[in-house]
């Protein structure tokens, strides 16, 4: 009997483009690394997922891919270039199609769909692979430093900074660009006096008449526009950039970037003193770098996709058009029933409606089953954690240090505001819009994300806050208020007072 | 001494106007009725009826956000057909008007919204106070919307009970000394009133 072993949870989602994620780890990740998986699950509820694999399978299949990178360091550098180059045709693709949505065929857009899903899983299959293996080369690591430097909790330090890798800090990137923009801004008097009016749409409007500020605006919205999206969640607008150099202007960028130039050259100073302290050799070397590599392949990932769903959703809301069906129910829908509502007729809200409430999307051997219903809520009751009465959480350590605090639920961006300094953000899954909360919050405790290099420990460690992720049930066993103590360090959540 | 009653427009003489749409709008579109209420009134309608956006402009971004195949005009109408008065609570507020109560219509609605909802429900005819926060550019419920209420009237907070079916509504009339009732149907709204005035 198959034992599943859950390796992902988030909020706000739907199974596209996910159920394509889990058919190309089933078939088209073969070509890739030589191995695939056979069997993945993924429900969905409400707009939340879960996602299981065969535990049995995973470990094989882990080990089998540790021993191909323990063989070739420099697999996920390969990787991202070839990420880098799909993800050029793959946008381009889309944003060909975007504008003109409305006039194309019936017998068009299922074809457009199809090559959508074509493309994606070819970049999915290729990132899947640093999943595959993050925690058997993180242990593999940690085991190797375990030996070498003095004592296990100096270890776990020593792991954090020799993995760290300010490519994978996002949103740090984009307010050192938006910095350096405020920089150039403040030399000169022209481009300064516009940001001296009050008014955030009288700015706007002189930026947009000044061709050369505007197109430096221009360039930094279309190089950072995504960084918020996640499905359903706005992205930045150029407005929203106008009123973000606003605030940087008044905030001495000068010091602020020399701060944040300081902190990166003493992030690699740190590293190099610690691989000098533990004579860590050539090759262990390359492998610390496979991992900041496999942290930066995640992050181009998430660039690659959330843009593809922004630019594709005028193609999936056309199809919802034709089909009369909402943006969600049409992400509900296969791409053969996609091809069958355009070309048939097929009326398939029903159906959708019921995916939406339970469903279980089944990747086999690169072809999805659905299952609804009685079957969905067997595996269900099956497979989804139940709350306990247990008084301490176990979870994944993934941003060290201890805190304090009382519990806020955040499921939804427009819930972030609630969050009040001091606070500790439970979520299901921390993402992009949620990092001013996160910023305010002295901890993060997620339900999903599997570790150190998942996207919620990722936003905490650039918070500097202690995070737990994976905690499966925190969501439900906590409620606004209680006072809870996270570890960070041990992947512990403590139930203080409820 | 009880003298003003304070009827909720939209959940007791109305029949739950946005969360009927929400649930009509979770039937057809799939999905928790409670997420479109939450977008719909409490995000974009609560703006409107605070004049941050037109009314026009909630609808717009209420198909927007959730990306429905309808227009804003469709969604408006679904809106308005799902309306039902509660001919029970009209009468009820004839019998207390005999008896000697002062009873009000309060809405936090937009003026074309709510002035559509009056004409075609003839409100205006079946009570003789209605007031629409909006037109006094205020939020609904909160101490200055109640104050202003209270002078209106001549009456003291302990004076009034107030009515309605979103507990927040309540919080500051309950903290100003009013008598409030949750309303979650007809039968237990009676029943609270019933209580308060003769017992």
């Amino acid at each position: 009997m198959t034992k599943w072993f859950q390796i992902s949870q988030r909020q706000r989602v739907s199974p596209f483009p996910n159920y394509f994620s889990m058919e190309s780890v089933t078939k088209e990740m073969k070509g890739v690394i030589g191995y695939c998986y056979h069997n993945v699950l993924l429900i969905f509820q409400n707009n939340t997922f879960w996602v299981f694999f065969d535990k049995k399978e995973h470990d094989n299949l882990g080990g089998k891919v540790l021993k191909v990178i323990l063989k070739e360091p420099e697999l996920f550098k390969n990787l991202i270039s070839k990420e880098k180059k799909f993800a050029r045709t793959f946008l381009g693709f889309i944003k060909q199609y975007r504008r003109q949505a409305s006039q194309l065929s019936n017998v068009k857009l299922p074809a457009i769909h199809q090559r959508y899903e074509r493309e994606y899983k070819r970049i999915y299959a290729h990132y899947f692979v640093i999943l595959a293996v993050e925690n058997f080369l993180m242990n593999y690591l940690k085991n190797y430093l375990e030996k070498t430097a003095d004592g296990s909790r100096q270890s776990v330090d020593y792991l954090n900074t020799l993995i760290s890798d300010r490519r994978a800090f996002v949103l740090a990137k984009e307010r050192l660009a938006a910095l350096k923009l405020a920089v150039r801004i403040k030399s000169r008097n022209t481009w300064l006096e516009y940001f001296k009016t009050g008014n955030a749409g009288r700015i706007e409007e002189k930026v947009k008449n000044d061709p050369g500020l505007c197109k430096l605006f221009k360039r930094h919205e279309n190089n950072y526009f995504w960084i918020t999206r996640d499905y359903d969640d706005s992205v930045l607008t150029f407005s929203d950039f106008i009123k973000r150099a606003k605030k940087l202007i008044n905030q001495n960028p000068v010091a602020e970037i020399e701060k944040i130039t300081k902190e990166s050259i003493a992030l690699n100073k740190k590293q190099r003193q610690i691989e000098k302290e533990i004579q860590l050799d050539r090759y262990h070397q390359k492998l610390f770098q496979t991992m900041r590599d496999g942290m930066y392949l995640k992050e181009l990932r998430k660039m690659i996709v959330s843009q593809s769903l922004y630019y594709y959703d005028p193609i999936l809301i056309e199809i919802g058009k034709r089909g009369g069906l909402s943006l969600n129910q049409v992400r509900h829908l296969l791409t053969s029933e996609i091809k069958e509502l355009l070309l048939k007729n097929k009326d398939y809200a029903a159906a959708a409606n019921e995916r939406i409430k339970l469903s279980v999307y089944w990747a086999k051997n690169g072809s999805t089953k659905v299952l609804v219903k009685k079957k969905a809520l067997l595996l269900c009751r099956q497979l989804l954690p139940s709350p306990s009465v247990a008084k301490e959480i176990q979870g994944f350590p993934a941003s060290p240090g201890v805190a304090l605090g009382k519990v806020r639920i955040v499921m939804h961006p427009w819930e972030c505001a609630k969050l009040k300094a001091g606070e500790i953000l439970v979520t299901v899954q921390a993402v992009p819009s949620f990092s001013s909360a996160i910023q305010r919050a002295a901890a993060l405790v997620a339900d999903g994300g599997t570790g150190i290099t998942s996207h919620p420990a990722t936003l905490a460690r650039e918070a500097g806050i202690p995070c737990v992720t994976g905690a499966k049930v925190a969501t439900k066993l906590l409620k606004n208020g209680d006072l809870i103590e996270v570890n960070g360090g041990q992947g512990t959540v403590k139930i203080i007072k409820k | 001494m009880i003298k003003l009653i304070i009827f909720d427009c939209y959940g007791l003489i109305l029949n739950e106007g946005y969360p009927n749409t929400s649930k009509a709008l979770a039937r057809k579109f799939g999905g928790k009725w409670q997420d479109y209420h939450q977008v719909m009134y409490q995000e974009y309608f609560n703006l409107a009826a605070i004049r941050k956006i037109s009314q026009k402009e909630a609808w717009q971004k209420t198909v927007e956000h959730f990306k429905l195949p309808m227009t804003w005009q469709q969604l408006r109408d679904l809106h308005y057909r799902l309306f039902k008065i509660d001919n029970r609570a009209v009468k009820l507020n004839h019998e207390l008007n005999k008896k000697g109560y002062k009873t009000l219509l309060l809405s936090k609605n937009t003026r074309s919204q709510f002035a559509d909802t009056c004409r075609r429900f003839g409100l205006k005819k079946k009570f003789k106070n209605v007031i629409n926060t909006w037109e006094l550019n205020l939020p609904k419920a909160s101490k200055k919307t109640l104050s202003v209420v209270m002078d209106k009237f001549k009456v003291k907070s302990e004076e009034v009970i107030y009515a309605d079916d979103q507990e927040n509504n309540l919080v500051d009339g309950r903290n100003m000394g009013m008598k409030t009732i949750l309303v979650k149907n007809y039968q237990q709204f009676k029943k609270e009133l019933n209580h308060y005035l003769y017992d």
